[in-house]
């Protein structure tokens, strides 16, 4: 009984990569080109799927993903605020369908450090704050998310040295990012693996800073 | 299963290969310009294209049957057409309609000056209060940077619109506070008592503001404190003229924090010339409890406690004698505040709160009279808010203000005393409605029934408002309203028939709100009414005092700032034209009220230094000449002071001290020494030459500065 009941399910689960495909294509056209419009098209084509897989939790990441990716190529701050909440609606969303997953954590922490360079005056004290919550919580649930490690290295590296920052405060956290990745294996091809290359980049250019110093 | 993946992608290429058909277009806007991003497919299907940068697109698809194509982008109604794909190329050409555009929330804003980093529609933030150029660390100065208030350097406190000090009502968490300022003596300014750290998310409403507030008749400052900190901190703070240090502790649903502050001006004063002849330079001292505690789901308990203590002493002239005379003035303030709030159901919020206040003020003149004051205030509060429909948001809530006031007046030593009192209760009833009339259009409809029995008073204040968005960036907004305020302490202790007195206002108001860059206009209209005349400043006849007075004032306020053009910096801009005349008080006809400039003018830049970690804050404010009376030339015709100027410097540095996060920060007022005199005072009684002798009215000293040291012992102090 229990094995039938055990192969329904991954009959089941075998069925929803139907859509992998196409998420997998939009994908590869917005790493290949990082613009506006790539990413307006992953948006696309993940509210395409949601329209027909609602309790999907990987379209809606992805929805959440594009939106983010676009207030950050966007320069008016009305504009950037109103693509940032409909990255939070999906990212909420996507929440509620998968809350143990860290990947969510993540999205929440980029929406805020999105919100907080609108007008840093005013929003980084809540901003900043709250983006530090969501990584903390992503470290609850999966200790070894590379992604983490980056985002917590950039905004160690860009914080000033008498708050704690700094390239040579952020550059065992970027280490750290980097052993991770190495280590990280992809449940299945199209989950979240943004972040690398960036961590790589950003290990030059602290180590540079260090020197400069 | 990786067969079954590989058999599909090989039927997949089949498909491909046989039975595909493209479809090509253009999408186009109503203008006829391209619509990029948008979002073109099959119904049913994942497989879908999107626009390119010229509306072009350019789709291929497997399904021969008849299907419906979907365009759809957000901000357009979606286009949809049933076709059947055919074996040669289609091409499709769609005009998509423009919905009407969405311009975002409307939110009256008429007579509002937000301040604080949760709302969107924030003007300033809490940084701003903390480190605006020349506020010494008093949330009220700057405040009074603002536009609408006068900042006349010898009275303190906010002066709104052609208001005197009192008009302004100040409430914690939406409970009146009744002695928000410390006490006055002559030509020394108050200063608020509570710290802006306390706080976040602070309104200030230069008139027209909401039915919930009564008592006030021109302006109302809403301390909004915080609901839960984000972590425990321990810093010290250590400056020339005093010692700060705060705590807290922050547990999982319960958070407790102190502050303790010791401000003595003897130091600041040996340093600088003070134009005051003090026998006590001003020691004042401060404690506040806050304490905070979550309960059930969405439930919090907030309770305050706060004492201050001042003491000062100082010589002043009296004119007609030339005699210097001591005057003395001790207060303690205790102020306790507790408050809960919690949901109900779904969508209502119960907002109750109960609040006790004590003031004991000594007051005396030596080898003359002494005022010994003791007041005491109670509140409770009881308000519900929530949606009755989608569109009305109702607040309702009541409201009960319990003042007693005893003064002991001794006229000499050994004399009488005589002694005066009264115990006032005001009951409230307030109801208003947020009605979202359509998608650009807001009203606020509500009233405030209040009934004093002291003065056998009861009244009833319509409070309106409208606001329209006229863009996405832009709105304009209408207030309209009755204010009533119990008749001022000191004439009700005499005459306890005393009426309230009465304003009236009404606001146009025009706000451009983008990218970091805020500009808002605002003109209004004011007319008192039964304000409080007396015949001599210290009668203490009950038929000296009546409600005989009025006047009004008028005027334009601008608002311009901007964030965004350089990087770091943030530039600030605010000027007001007010015209005022009131026959109030002593007044034997209707005349500008001294503390009043017409123009005023205040600028503002601030800089964040990234390689220095430095924060240069500066400022400079213009008045012109403030009218005062000469009896040598005429008691009815006003003369004008000099115009008033003052360039301050605020200088912020950030560094680790120790590991510990550590702010060195220093501040100056008037740089560049002017000269300002605030007006004159005169004999009474014309000398033997029939002369009326005078004295300039002049700052507490030319010039102040602060220098002073921040030590966090928890890491970055959340400012």
């Amino acid at each position: 009984m229990l094995f039938i009941l055990l192969s329904i399910a991954i009959q089941a689960r075998a069925n929803d990569t139907s859509y992998y495909a196409v998420i997998r294509n939009s994908l590869e056209l917005a790493e290949q080109e990082y613009s506006i419009i790539t990413f307006q098209n992953l948006a696309n084509t993940c509210d395409r799927i949601i329209t027909m897989r609602e309790k999907e939790w990987l379209p809606v990441y992805y929805r959440a993903y594009a939106y983010v990716n676009m207030a950050y190529m966007t320069e008016d701050e009305e504009e950037k605020d109103r693509l940032l909440d409909n990255a939070q609606a999906s990212a909420d969303a996507a929440y509620k369908l998968n809350p143990g997953e860290s990947e969510n954590q993540l999205l929440f922490a980029l929406i805020c450090y999105g919100r907080m360079e609108i007008n840093p005056m005013f929003r980084a004290t809540i901003y900043y704050p709250k983006a530090n919550a969501a990584l903390e919580k992503a470290k609850e649930l999966n200790v070894k998310n590379p992604r983490i490690y980056y985002l917590e290295g950039k905004s160690t590296t860009y914080k000033p040295a008498f708050m704690g920052g700094g390239p040579e405060a952020a550059l065992p956290i970027i280490e750290k990012a980097l052993q991770y990745y190495k280590e990280f294996v992809a449940p299945y091809d199209i989950f979240p693996q943004w972040g690398e290359e960036s961590t790589i980049e950003l290990y030059q250019d602290c180590k540079e800073g260090i020197k400069e110093n | 299963m990786k067969y079954t993946l590989l058999l599909s992608f090989f039927l997949t290429q089949v498909c491909i290969t046989f039975g595909q058909t493209s479809i090509i277009g253009t999408i186009r806007d109503n203008n006829g310009d391209p619509v990029p991003g948008a979002n073109i497919y099959f119904e049913g299907t994942f497989e879908g294209c999107t626009s390119d940068t010229m509306g072009k697109f350019s789709l291929t698809t497997t399904i021969a049957s008849e299907s419906v194509l979907i365009i759809s982008f957000m901000g357009y109604k979606q286009y949809r057409q049933a076709l059947t794909p055919g074996e040669l190329p289609l091409v499709i050409d769609v005009t998509m309609e423009e919905l009407t555009k969405d311009l975002g929330e409307v939110v009256i804003t008429v007579g509002t000056f937000a301040a604080g980093d949760e709302s969107k529609s924030a003007v300033l933030s809490t940084l701003d209060l903390a480190t605006s150029s020349g506020s010494f660390g008093d949330i009220t100065s700057a405040i009074s940077s603002l536009p609408g208030i006068s900042n006349p350097g010898e009275e303190g406190g906010l002066m709104v619109r052609g208001g005197e000090r009192y008009e302004t009502a100040t409430f914690i968490d939406d409970m009146l506070a009744d002695d928000a300022f410390t006490a006055k003596i002559p030509n020394i300014p108050v200063r608020g008592r509570f710290s802006p750290m306390l706080f976040r998310g602070t309104v200030f409403s230069t008139g027209g503001y909401s039915a919930e507030y009564g008592q006030a008749l021109s302006s109302v400052l809403l301390l909004n404190s915080i609901a839960m900190p984000k972590k425990d901190e321990l810093s010290l703070m250590a400056h020339t003229s005093g010692l700060h240090f705060s705590a807290t502790k922050k547990w999982d649903r319960t958070a407790f924090s102190t502050s303790t502050g010791y401000n003595n001006m003897r130091l600041l004063y040996a340093l600088v010339n003070s134009n005051i002849k003090w026998q006590q330079a001003p020691v004042s001292f401060s404690e506040n409890l806050v304490f905070r505690q979550k309960i059930g789901r969405n439930g919090m308990l907030k309770a305050m406690g706060a004492y201050g203590y001042d003491n000062s002493s100082m010589y002043y002239t009296v004119l007609n004698t030339g005699e210097d005379v001591l005057y003395k003035m001790k207060n303690h303030n205790y102020f306790l505040l507790a408050t809960y709030r919690d949901q109900i159901g779904k969508e209502w919020i119960l907002h109750s709160g109960i609040s006790y206040g004590k003031d004991d003020l000594l007051m005396g003149i030596q080898d003359t009279a002494t005022y010994d004051k003791h007041k005491n205030t109670t509140e409770l509060k009881l308000s519900f808010a929530g949606p009755v429909s989608k569109k009305i948001h109702l607040n309702v809530g009541a409201s009960l203000f319990i003042k007693t006031l005893t003064q002991d007046y001794t006229s000499l030593p050994g004399e009488d005393v005589f002694t005066s009192d009264f115990v006032s209760p005001i009951g409230a009833f307030f109801t208003e409605a947020e009605i979202k009339l359509t998608k650009r259009i807001s009203s606020r409809v509500g009233a405030r029934y209040e009934t004093l029995s002291l003065s056998n008073e009861a009244y009833l204040s319509p409070r309106l408002a409208l606001a329209c968005k006229t863009t996405q960036y832009s709105q304009i907004s209408l207030g309209y309203g009755h204010f009533y305020q119990q008749a001022q302490d000191d004439f009700l202790i005499y005459n306890n028939d005393l009426k309230s007195e009465k304003a009236e206002h009404l606001i146009a108001n025009f706000q451009y709100r983008r990218n970091s860059r805020i500009f808002r206009v605002e003109a209004y209209y004011k007319l008192y009414n039964k304000l409080v005349k007396y015949d001599s400043l210290y009668s203490i006849e009950a038929s000296a005092y009546n409600n005989h007075g009025d006047g009004y004032a008028r005027g334009i306020d601008l608002f311009f700032r901007d964030s965004k053009t350089i990087k770091n910096g943030d530039f600030w801009l605010s000027y007001s034209l007010m015209n005022s005349e009131r026959d109030y008080r002593d007044h034997i006809q209707a005349m500008t009220p001294t503390y009043l400039s017409r123009h005023n003018l205040s600028i503002a830049y601030k800089h964040y230094f990234e390689v220095a970690d430095s924060y240069l804050s500066m400022g400079y404010t213009f008045y012109s000449g403030r009218p005062y009376v000469d009896p040598n030339i005429s008691k009815l015709v006003q003369q004008e002071t000099e115009a008033l100027h003052n360039l301050s410097f605020s200088i912020f540095h950030f560094t680790e001290i120790f590991g510990k996060f550590t702010m060195l920060f220093a501040q100056v007022s008037n740089v560049l020494g002017s000269n300002n005199i605030y007006g004159y005072r005169f004999t009474t009684t014309p000398d033997h030459s029939g002369r009326y002798r005078s004295e300039a009215i002049l700052p507490v000293s030319r010039r102040f500065f602060l220098v002073g040291i921040h030590v966090s012992f928890t890491g970055q102090t959340e400012i």
